[in-house]
């Protein structure tokens, strides 16, 4: 999802200030689905991250003067959208990750080349659903950056922009990201379905 | 020289840039380079199709145009009230895709329009109401001087509220000048109009032939 262009978001905000139903569709279509991604990949069941992602929209739309334009109009949402997943946690009681330890962390990032047979299993079984479970363990750090960069189809410079890091950061954090998603489809590939 | 588990390291960084086609200058020619070199190392390119497809099967369970009627349901109910007021302007605007400065320029000579025929209004009916009278008016005037912010809808009210008319006016310079019906106090008018913050001087001057008794 890439934000819709400056002058036409400012134009649909103005619009949206004005009580333009339309406008507000049109945001909706836009966002929606990327903010329902966003909260999901969090952990957030499917029908509370319906709900968060309305939440997270709605209360854009009725202060939408509240955008300064200091950031990109998704980067924004997204900070408001992980704000709203932390609080569902934080009152849901639950872990909304399974962080991988340093040691397991290290023994990844050292395999010469963890994914090539991998890889060629996985597209055979056709099993995306292992990948969706991996990605979901990720940290939320590394999922943004998965999203951004292979899902949103950032570049190096709009990745970092994004995130507010430095580019350095954002390979880094790919490097880690792909060990992490190797390690966890063998173990999973290895252990079966229920093995994981 | 790079060690292999560097390059390793430089190739999974860049990978997704590489195909994602945002990769420039170096970086693409070292990325050739090493996709040349390690042939099995094209294994990893297809992850990134697997993740792509993994985080696009993540969809609301419930149907897009029940989820979009749901939220303008909740839009309607939660949007601030004055915004439909607020947003009368704009909504003007884009739908009759007009310039401000026309409609101001249009807005204001309607103004002056209103204002010149209701001065022949009350001109006339001053005419009719003179017309059944045996004498002119004789009373002094009050000349009224407005102030240049002030306007016209106010200044009639403020005429309407201390039962003067006017009889001349206005000048260039903003001024006016009212006359008081015969049974009423010129004085005390004056100084009702006096404590108006609309009007910058309130002066009683002598009526003159032309003012008292013109048509």
């Amino acid at each position: 999802m890439k934000d819709l262009p400056p002058d036409t978001l400012r134009e649909v905000l103005n619009r949206i200030g004005a009580g333009d139903d339309k406008a507000v569709n049109q945001l909706f279509l836009h966002y929606h689905a990327a903010v329902f991604r966003f909260i999901s990949l969090r952990n957030v069941p499917t029908a509370d991250a319906e709900e968060l992602a309305q939440d997270v929209l709605l209360s854009v739309l009725t202060k939408p003067s509240a955008f300064e334009g200091r950031s990109q109009f998704s980067t924004w949402l997204f900070s408001i959208a992980k704000n709203r997943a932390a609080d569902y946690h934080r009152s849901h009681a639950r872990i909304p990750e399974v962080p991988m330890d340093e040691r397991a962390q290290d023994a990844a990032d050292k395999l010469a080349d963890p994914m090539a047979d991998v890889l060629q299993m996985l597209e055979a079984a056709q099993d995306r659903e292992a990948m969706l479970v991996c990605i979901r363990k990720l940290p939320d750090d590394l999922k943004e950056t998965v999203m951004l960069v292979i899902f949103d189809m950032d570049t190096l410079a709009e990745a970092a922009a994004a995130l507010q890091c430095p580019p350095g950061t954002v390979k880094s954090r790919m490097f880690h990201a792909r060990n992490r998603l190797s390690d966890c489809i063998q173990r999973w590939l290895n252990g079966g379905r229920h093995g994981k | 020289m790079e060690s292999d588990a560097t390059q390793h390291r430089r190739f999974l960084e860049l990978s997704s840039f590489y195909q994602n086609d945002s990769l420039r200058g170096e970086d693409l020619q070292w990325m050739h380079a090493y996709l040349q070199q390690n042939p099995q190392a094209n294994a990893h390119l297809k992850m990134d199709a697997v993740i792509f497809e993994a985080i696009a099967s993540i969809r609301p369970e419930t149907e897009d145009a029940v989820l979009a009627e749901r939220f303008m349901q909740r839009w309607h109910a939660a949007k601030p009230a004055a915004s439909r007021t607020r947003g009368l302007w704009p909504w003007l605007r884009q739908t009759l895709r007009i310039p401000a400065a026309v409609v101001a320029a249009l807005a204001c000579l309607q103004l002056g329009q209103l204002a010149y025929f209701a001065f022949l209004t009350l001109g006339t009916t001053y005419t009719a109401t003179r017309s059944i009278e045996k004498d002119c008016n004789t009373q002094p005037l009050i000349r009224v001087s407005i102030q240049p912010n002030a306007t016209w809808e106010d200044v009639a009210l403020l005429i309407r509220k201390n039962e003067v008319t006017i009889s001349q006016g206005p000048s260039e310079s903003g001024e006016v000048w009212l006359a008081v019906p015969a049974n009423r106090s010129v004085e005390a008018a004056r100084r009702a109009l006096s404590q108006s913050p609309l009007l910058e001087q309130v002066v009683v001057v002598p009526v003159t032939k032309d003012s008292a008794c013109a048509p």
